[in-house]
């Protein structure tokens, strides 16, 4: 069951941790993951596209000409919050979506693109994107795997966010507890009691649940049933 | 005496109230409403037209993981939130044996002791859970909670509203591609946290519960004709104000 599989990514995301930075492991993990020749990792905050950290120098041209351009899978995965698929630079429905970018991809060698948004609620993070210079079309475990380290790169650049030591939240990471009802009401409640951004509430909470040693859930739960409210 | 005109179908004959709401929904899907107003609009109509105390609708995602995506009250909502967290009640059940699982009388049912309690003390009498099922794919589960046994007309009522609600989620002819399926309850999924980061900032803002929120987006989504998921995002960005 991919219970088991996310846990494994989650475990894999979290292997070299003291030698490599965040982004770089989620880049590496998904080249491998997705037998991509080029993995990419974009951090937007708010609706402009700004940070591109891990990747290689092909994946930074590919993805600075799609902010540039405003036009790419990349692009779409962010705006759209919605996995996208690009199985061939070539082919003449990739053409008619995303045309400037697939001349310019084209012509950098690149052929097979997907695009995974990281995203929760209208939190909208950033996307991971793999290259290859093959046409390719996703097998379902590929797309599964991909979707699955989108999920556990959502939670991780939340942790790392909020300053959550590496060993709890590891022991943390295999759990599925973001997509909880609670906590996104939880979050909405801080962001407007705090007057701050929907990401940042989602931050505080997660650092307050650390920093005092309780679970997100629990946190989420004193704040929704006003047990509890967060300091400015 | 019947005369030829009395055969000839009259083209003002009314819709039944059912296949109007089927329409409605089949028309939303198709105009590319989110899958979480599509959902909310399929609960309210079980609740009208069944007639039940009470709906829910869950996904299952790849995971095998359950999610609550829409219902039709705050009940309804803790009740399914229930079964995810607990692993326990008849739309688990429902959606690991691909069968409609039900209980007429809950409060005697041993099947699922917690859930049993905490359906009583909401209420209700019986519940039932029907696959969202199409070509032996199950995507999820309508629950329906009520306050006596349905009869067979009514169970087939919210059989009708259950492959609409399947239907909506697929659009028939992306039944095959899993990768589509997987793509669409994501969506789905996250559409609906969209909905509950909103309902947390009018909660605060208002000082109202949860549902007073929900019922703020949805009438603000109604009267506007905007999607229930763009609204809740346009409120957590604070473009607009309800």
């Amino acid at each position: 069951m991919s219970e088991v599989r996310r846990n494994e990514i989650a475990q894999a995301l979290y292997a070299d941790a003291n030698n490599l930075s965040l982004g770089q492991r989620i880049t590496a993990l998904g080249t491998t993951l997705l037998h991509a020749g080029h993995c990419s990792l974009v951090l937007s905050m708010g609706l402009d596209i700004t940070t591109i950290t891990g990747g290689d120098s092909l994946t930074s041209v590919m993805d600075e000409r799609q902010m540039v351009l405003g036009d790419g899978p990349t692009v779409s995965a962010i705006r759209e919050s919605t996995p996208m698929i690009l199985a061939d630079t070539k082919g003449m429905l990739e053409q008619q979506r995303w045309p400037v970018f697939c001349d310019e991809a084209a012509k950098q060698g690149v052929r097979g693109v997907l695009s995974f948004p990281i995203f929760t609620g209208a939190i909208r993070l950033g996307a991971m994107t793999a290259y290859w210079t093959e046409p390719h079309s996703p097998t379902p475990s590929e797309y599964s795997d991909g979707a699955l380290l989108a999920d556990v790169a959502l939670e991780a650049i939340l942790n790392d966010l909020a300053g959550v030591s590496l060993d709890v939240a590891l022991a943390e990471l295999g759990q599925d507890v973001q997509h909880h009802i609670l906590i996104q009401q939880a979050a909405g409640m801080v962001s407007e009691q705090l007057s701050i951004p929907i990401l940042e509430a989602m931050v505080r909470i997660r650092s307050v649940a650390y920093s005092s040693q309780r679970q997100l859930i629990d946190v989420a739960q004193a704040i929704i049933s006003r047990q509890e409210t967060l300091e400015k | 005496m019947a005369t030829p005109e009395d055969q000839v179908p009259n083209d003002k004959t009314p819709l039944t109230d059912l296949a109007t709401a089927l329409i409605d929904v089949g028309q939303m899907a198709t105009h590319g409403a989110s899958i979480v107003n599509v959902f909310s609009v399929l609960s309210n109509q079980c609740v009208q037209l069944i007639p039940v105390s009470a709906a829910g609708i869950l996904l299952i995602d790849g995971n095998n993981s359950l999610h609550v995506i829409a219902s039709s009250s705050h009940a309804a909502t803790l009740l399914d939130l229930f079964q995810v967290q607990n692993n326990e009640g008849p739309c688990r059940d429902c959606c690991v044996n691909h069968e409609t699982v039900f209980s007429e009388n809950i409060a005697t049912d041993s099947r699922w002791p917690n859930f049993s309690t905490l359906a009583t003390s909401a209420n209700f009498v019986s519940v039932y859970a029907l696959p969202l099922q199409a070509q032996g794919v199950v995507v999820g589960a309508l629950n329906l909670f009520s306050q006596a046994p349905l009869s067979t007309d009514q169970l087939s009522t919210a059989r009708s509203l259950a492959d609409a609600a399947t239907l909506a989620f697929l659009q028939a002819d992306m039944l095959q591609d899993r990768l589509l399926v997987a793509r669409k309850m994501r969506v789905a999924l996250e559409g609906r946290n969209v909905v509950e980061q909103a309902k947390g900032v009018l909660s605060e803002r208002h000082g109202i519960s949860m549902m007073e929120a929900f019922w703020s987006l949805r009438d603000a989504s109604n009267q506007r004709n905007i999607d229930i998921v763009e609204i809740a995002t346009s409120v957590v960005n604070r473009e607009v104000d309800l």
